[in-house]
């Protein structure tokens, strides 16, 4: 049955009256498709996937067209009368400078927090070098928002680990675990967290949020926002934005991140060194201090006169000045003096190598 | 699913164009159809053919988009241009002139024979992919198939005769 039927513009016996018709869709049929931009409308398909529209917001949508056609019957039938909407709740809130030198993308304006006794979170700081994870997923969970450049990974205990961007969450009903590199958070309510340079702010929209960080663990409600910034002896490189790293590499999670750029660094050109420098930096903003200067080290043995070797040269000296690594320090500050004679920062080493050597005899 | 968008993108665009009858919208329903897919995989995984249930995602969207053009219609807004370009640009004069008489015909069909000739005769696909496509019966695409044939005749020969 379904193997006898031949397509209409093949047919041969066709009545002539239907000729033309058949002869229209034979030269249709063979027309060939116009290509598609692969990448492009690949990333249009997944961006729409991660803004998915809410289901809760179109029953809020439908509740909130209902009360207006209620409160408008009712002030219709009962023309003398007021309706008067209830209060709104309001936060209190403060103006509070930015807590870190690095301009946050927020507003500037957060909520008051109270401090509060230790709250139930298992962790009290958060852990420097990554939980195991499980690979990173293509698709976000239904309850999860993520913003275009986010980068995370799944816990396998459940929840998220935020490397980078910005995550929406609204559970149902069981509580939510998200670890960033400044703070760890626990909630049941909707909220969001945003990993910058500057480091996690997180923002409650529903219900209260357990927010383990550095300097203690808080209790915030709905309503209130704060940023938890990166504790400053993790940061021995200024952060190097994610829009500027290696694009083969820029959508991975910070772990596929980190390989992508090991394979990436394993020719002997420019590529290889911008690899190396890259994959440094990420280790050094993750805290993996040891890791990012073996790096470093791998990347002047094998390019000492490389294109980037004066910034490698100064990045291996910040991670080992965080390390307090005085004598290895030491030694590559005066080894940048010597490599790098016309470099324009070479008098701002030299004056590090005094500040060293006065550190090193104290 | 990212091989599935680079395996069919281009053939779905051409067969959504066809039959939204050359409408603007096309890319944004071709998105559409791969965000449902993303969000449905199981249910994808599960059906007998991948492209059958594309088309199908795709005849529904389109379904939507027409009554919308209609309500515009009947509201008295304008309607979308008809710029979608989803053909090969080495096309001839005559080529295109036939395009817009076959599209302009397609028009005039009933929609379950448009779909079913646009799947069957157009995009290639099998009676029994044309069928999970559309949820009807295989014999049901034979059916319509040959009333659409009929009916696409009738309405070429009086396009022709009108433009004569």
């Amino acid at each position: 049955m379904t193997t006898a039927q031949r397509a209409y513009k093949d047919g041969a016996e066709i009545n002539p009256g239907l000729e033309q018709a058949a002869a229209l869709l034979r030269e249709e049929a063979a027309v060939e498709p116009r290509p598609v931009d692969l990448r492009a409308g690949w990333d249009d398909v997944m961006e729409r996937v991660a803004v998915r529209p809410s289901g809760a917001s179109q029953v809020l949508w439908f509740f909130a067209a209902m009360a207006t056609g209620v409160v408008l019957t009712l002030s219709i039938l009962k023309p003398g009368g007021r309706v008067t909407p209830p209060p709104a709740p309001i936060a209190r809130v403060i103006r509070a400078p930015a807590p870190h030198p690095t301009p946050a993308p927020s507003t500037g304006v957060v909520a008051e927090v109270e401090p509060e006794p230790p709250a139930p979170v298992p962790a009290a700081r958060p852990a420097a070098h990554p939980a195991p994870v499980v690979a990173a997923q293509d698709a976000v969970p239904v309850d999860w928002v993520t913003s275009k450049s986010t980068v995370w990974t799944r816990l396998e205990k459940g929840g998220a680990r935020l490397d980078w961007g910005r995550l929406d969450f609204t559970p149902k009903g069981s509580d939510v675990r998200l670890e960033t590199r400044s703070a760890t958070v626990v909630c049941a309510g909707r909220f969001a967290a945003d990993v910058t340079e500057a480091g996690t702010e997180v923002i409650v929209y529903e219900g209260t949020a357990q927010v383990a960080s550095a300097s203690g663990a808080v209790t915030l409600t709905a309503g209130q926002q704060r940023l938890f910034p990166l504790p400053t002896t993790v940061r021995a490189l200024e952060p190097l934005p994610f829009e500027q790293g290696n694009p083969a590499c820029a959508r991975a999670s910070f772990d596929n991140r980190l390989t992508c750029l090991a394979e990436q660094a394993q020719g002997d050109g420019l590529k290889a060194q911008a690899a190396l420098y890259e994959r440094a930096w990420l280790l050094a903003n993750a805290g993996r201090n040891d890791a990012a200067a073996q790096t470093l080290r791998e990347s002047l043995e094998r390019f000492p006169q490389g294109a980037l070797h004066p910034e490698v040269r100064l990045a291996l000296l910040r991670v080992l000045m965080a390390q307090e690594q005085t004598d290895a320090a030491l030694a590559v500050a005066r080894g940048f003096s010597t490599a790098c004679p016309d470099d324009p920062r070479r008098d701002a080493v030299i004056s590090w190598v005094a500040t060293l050597e006065w550190i090193r005899n104290r | 699913m990212r091989a599935l968008y680079a395996a069919h993108a281009a053939q779905l665009r051409l067969g959504l164009a066809r039959l939204l009858g050359g409408r603007a919208d096309v890319d944004d329903v071709l998105q559409e159809i791969f965000v449902i897919a993303v969000r449905r995989k199981h249910e994808l995984a599960q059906a007998q053919s991948e492209v059958g249930w594309l088309y199908g995602v795709g005849v529904k969207l389109v379904a939507a988009r027409r009554r919308r053009f209609k309500i515009r219609r009947w509201l008295g807004l304008d309607e979308a241009q008809h710029v979608a370009n989803t053909h090969s640009p080495f096309r001839s004069v005559e080529q295109r002139e036939a395009a817009a008489l076959l599209n302009r015909a397609l028009e005039a069909l009933p929609s379950g024979q448009r779909e079913t000739l646009v799947l069957f005769e157009l995009q290639g696909l099998s009676g029994e992919e044309v069928a999970q496509a559309l949820g009807i019966a295989v014999p049901t695409v034979w059916t319509r198939l040959s009333l659409g044939r009929k009916a696409l005749a009738a309405a070429v020969e009086k396009l022709q005769g009108g433009s004569r």
